[in-house]
C-alpha cells in the first residue's frame, strides 16, 4: 500500500494550486457578488489542460488519471466554488460523455473545441420540471425527421447552459415510456429553437450560471445522437457515477478552503488574552474539521484509484460523495462559528463557502439517492 | 541558433524560513513544495521559449547547477516548453561562490556549443547577489546585456533589446553571442501545461559533472561567519479619534508632522 502521490500528480497539484491562487481565488468574491462567470481565468485554463482533464491528448486534452482530476477539482473549488462547479461540470458532464460514448467523428468535431478553450464550455442537461432524481419520467422528445432530430421540451437546472458551446441532452427518442427509450443528443447552443432562460437565482454558486432550457422544434443532424439509441439512461448513470467523485472533490475543496481560513483566523484572533485556537472549544472544532477533511480526501482518492485500476467503484464513489458533501457542510458551518460575527458577514469568504457547499448534497445524486445506491450495493454483495 | 536559459532552484517565496545555530532550514506547508524555480528565472524560461517560437531559435536549453533535487526546476522548464535540459551536478562542490558558479555555467554553455544567447534572471531570491549574468559574460568573453525588458529584433549576428534603467529605457544593439539578464517586465510566464508536465517527467535529463566540464572549484572566497534571524519588528497602532472626519484628518496630519513622517 502506498499513500504517496506520484511525482507527476504532485507537480499537477502544485501547478493548479499556483494557478488557482493567482487567477481564481482573488476573483471568487466578485464573481459571487456580481453573478459573473470567470471567463478570464477559464480562457487561461485551456493551454494548461484544465478544460480537457480526461480527454485524450490527440484531441487536445491533458488525459490525466482520475486522482489528478480529483486534485484539480479540489484545488479549483478551494479557491472558488462557482468556478469549480462550472469547470467540473464541463469536464465530467459536458465533455466526459463525448469521450466515453462519442464516435470518432463526434470526438474530432467537438473535443478540440471544448478541451482547449477555443470555444465555450460543455453542458449536460437532464432534469425537467417533473423529473429530477427519477429520470425515467423525462418528457423531452426528439423525433427523427429525415436526417434530423426535431427536439421539443423543457429542461431545468442545466449547469453551464448559458456559457456552453454544446448541450448533451437526455431525451426520449421513441414514443414509449420507461428507461429504454431515452438517448443522448448533442445540441449546439446556437441551434435555432434552443431557448436558454436567464440564470436562476440561487443561494450560492452565483458565479456558475444555471438555466432552464426550452427546445422548440430545435433541429440537429441525426449524426448528433451520442452513443447508442435507447441507452441514454445507462450512459447517464455511468456519467453520474464518475461525477460523484468530482462533486465530492468540490466539497472537499470548499471544506479545505473554509478550514484554511479558520486556522488562520484562530491563530490571529485573540479572546481572553490568547488566540482563540488555544481555547479548547475552538481547538476541538478545528481538530474535527481537519480529521473529517482527511477522511473525505482518502475516500475520494480511493474511489478515484479504483476507477483508474478499472475496478468497480460505484459504491465507493457514492460513499465518498455522501460523506464529503455532508462533511463539507459541517466544516463550513463550523468555519463560520469560529469566525463568529465576522463569519456571518459577506466580507469573509467562509460565508460564501457555506452557501456554495449546500448544493453538493443535492446535485448529481442527492444524499438520499446515494444512500439508496449504496444500500442496493450492500444488499447485493 | 541555440538559446540557453540558466535556472536556479531557490526556496519557495511562501516558505517559512528558520535559522538555528547558523543553519538555515525552510518548509512550505501551504504549497507542499519548499523549493521552486527562482521566480526571476520563470521570465527567463518564458523568453527563451519565445525566442524559439517567434525568433527562429532552434533549441532552448535549460541549465542548472546544483544538487540532484534541483533537476525539478529543469523539469518545470521542460514542462513550460524548453526543448532539452542539462543538470550540472554539484557533487563534491556543495559550497561554491558566485565566481566559481559563473565559471561552471560558462563552461557548460561552451560545451552545449553554438549558443548565441544565454539568459539569466536578474537575480536569485536566495543569494540576491545579482552578479551572475555579468560574471558569466566575462568568463565567456561575450557581451553582457543586463535588465532586458524587451527583445526588439534578433538577426543572424546581432540582437536589439530594451534595457530597463532607473531613468528610462535604453535601446541597444549588440553583436551575438550575448549573455542577458531579464526583468519581469519582459513577459508574462506561461503556466506549465499538464501535457508538458507529463512529457517533462518522462524526459531524460543528462547530468554533467565538473570533471566533464573540466572545471575545478576552490573553497568559497566568501564565508558566512554568522547567520541569524533579524529581531522581529516592533510597532504600535494608535486609533485617531475626533468629532468629524476633518477633525480626525487634522489630528492625523499633525501627528505625522510630529513624527517627521511628512
Amino acid at each position: 500500500m502506498n499513500f504517496e502521490l506520484t511525482a507527476e500528480q504532485r507537480e499537477f497539484r502544485h501547478v493548479v494550486r499556483n494557478f488557482v491562487d493567482k487567477e481564481i481565488k482573488p476573483r471568487a468574491k466578485s464573481v459571487d457578488e456580481n453573478h459573473e462567470f470567470n471567463w478570464e481565468a477559464t480562457k487561461k485554463m485551456g493551454p494548461l489542460g484544465l478544460l480537457g482533464l480526461q480527454v485524450p491528448e490527440e484531441f487536445g486534452g491533458a488525459d490525466v488519471d482520475t486522482i489528478s482530476t480529483t486534485i484539480a477539482t479540489e484545488e479549483i473549488a478551494r479557491g472558488c466554488g462557482s468556478t469549480g462547479l462550472a469547470i467540473s461540470a464541463h469536464n465530467n458532464l459536458g465533455v466526459g460523455p463525448i469521450v466515453d460514448f462519442g464516435s470518432e467523428a463526434q470526438k474530432e468535431q467537438w473535443l478540440p473545441i471544448l478541451a482547449t478553450g477555443q470555444g465555450k464550455l460543455g453542458c449536460l442537461s437532464l432534469t425537467e420540471p417533473g423529473a429530477g432524481s427519477d429520470l425515467r419520467s423525462i418528457k423531452t422528445t426528439a423525433v427523427l425527421n429525415g436526417d434530423e432530430w426535431v427536439i421539443n421540451g423543457s429542461k431545468m437546472w442545466a449547469t453551464n447552459a448559458g456559457i456552453a458551446e454544446t448541450i448533451i441532452l437526455l431525451c426520449r427518442t421513441d414514443g414509449a415510456e420507461g428507461s429504454r427509450t431515452l438517448s443522448h443528443i448533442i445540441v449546439p447552443t446556437e441551434t435555432p429553437g434552443v431557448i436558454i432562460g436567464p440564470p436562476e437565482r440561487k443561494m450560492g454558486l452565483n458565479g456558475s450560471p444555471t438555466h432552464a432550457v426550452t427546445f422548440d422544434n430545435a433541429r440537429v443532424p441525426a449524426d448528433n445522437l451520442l452513443g447508442h439509441r435507447g441507452k441514454g439512461l445507462a450512459q447517464t448513470l455511468a456519467t453520474l457515477t464518475k461525477g460523484r467523485i468530482s462533486i465530492g472533490s468540490l466539497s472537499l475543496g470548499l471544506a479545505q478552503g473554509a478550514y484554511d481560513a479558520s486556522i488562520k483566523y484562530a491563530k490571529e484572533r485573540e479572546a481572553f488574552g490568547k488566540p482563540i485556537g488555544q481555547h479548547q472549544a475552538v481547538a476541538f472544532m478545528l481538530a474535527d474539521m481537519a480529521t473529517e477533511i482527511q477522511a473525505a480526501r482518502h475516500m475520494l482518492y480511493w474511489a478515484a484509484w479504483l476507477k483508474d485500476q478499472g475496478k468497480p467503484y460505484a459504491k465507493e464513489a457514492g460513499m465518498a460523495k455522501l460523506f464529503a458533501t455532508d462533511m463539507s457542510e459541517r466544516v463550513c458551518r463550523n468555519a463560520i462559528q469560529i469566525h463568529g460575527g465576522y463569519g456571518y458577514s459577506s466580507e469573509f469568504e467562509v460565508e460564501r463557502m457555506y452557501r456554495d457547499t449546500r448544493l453538493m448534497s443535492i446535485g448529481e445524486g442527492t444524499s438520499e439517492i446515494l444512500r439508496m445506491v449504496i444500500g442496493r450495493h450492500l444488499m447485493a454483495e | 541558433m541555440k538559446v540557453v536559459v540558466c535556472v536556479k532552484q531557490t526556496p519557495s517565496t511562501t516558505a517559512t524560513i528558520s535559522v538555528n545555530d547558523n543553519v538555515v532550514t525552510w518548509e512550505d506547508t501551504g504549497s507542499g513544495k519548499p523549493n521552486v524555480v527562482n521566480p526571476w528565472d520563470e521570465y527567463t524560461i518564458e523568453e527563451g521559449i519565445r525566442l524559439k517560437e517567434n525568433h527562429g531559435a532552434t533549441e532552448t536549453i535549460a541549465l542548472t547547477f546544483g544538487s540532484a533535487d534541483s533537476v525539478d526546476v529543469l523539469r518545470t522548464g521542460l514542462a513550460m516548453g524548453c526543448t532539452s535540459a542539462v543538470h550540472i551536478s554539484n557533487e563534491g562542490a556543495e559550497e561554491v561562490d558566485a565566481l566559481d558558479t559563473a565559471a561552471v555555467l560558462a563552461a557548460a554553455i561552451e560545451k552545449v556549443e553554438d549558443v548565441k544567447v544565454a539568459m539569466c534572471g536578474k537575480q536569485a531570491i536566495d543569494g540576491d547577489s545579482g552578479v551572475m549574468p555579468m560574471l558569466v559574460a566575462r568568463k565567456l568573453g561575450w557581451t553582457p546585456l543586463t535588465f532586458v525588458a524587451a527583445i526588439n529584433e534578433i538577426t543572424e549576428d546581432s540582437i536589439t533589446v530594451e534595457r530597463l534603467l532607473e531613468n528610462g529605457r535604453q535601446v541597444i544593439t549588440a553583436k551575438l553571442p550575448v549573455v542577458m539578464s531579464v526583468v519581469k517586465e519582459i513577459n508574462e510566464p506561461r503556466y506549465p501545461s499538464f501535457m508538458g508536465i507529463r512529457k517533462a517527467n518522462r524526459a531524460t535529463v543528462p547530468t554533467w559533472s565538473l570533471d566533464d566540464l573540466g572545471v575545478s572549484v576552490s573553497a568559497p572566497r566568501v564565508n558566512w561567519q554568522k547567520i541569524y534571524s533579524l529581531p522581529a519588528r516592533e510597532g504600535s497602532v494608535e486609533m485617531i479619534d475626533g468629532d468629524s472626519m476633518n477633525d480626525k484628518a487634522k489630528k492625523l496630519v499633525d501627528k505625522l508632522f510630529e513624527e517627521k513622517v511628512i
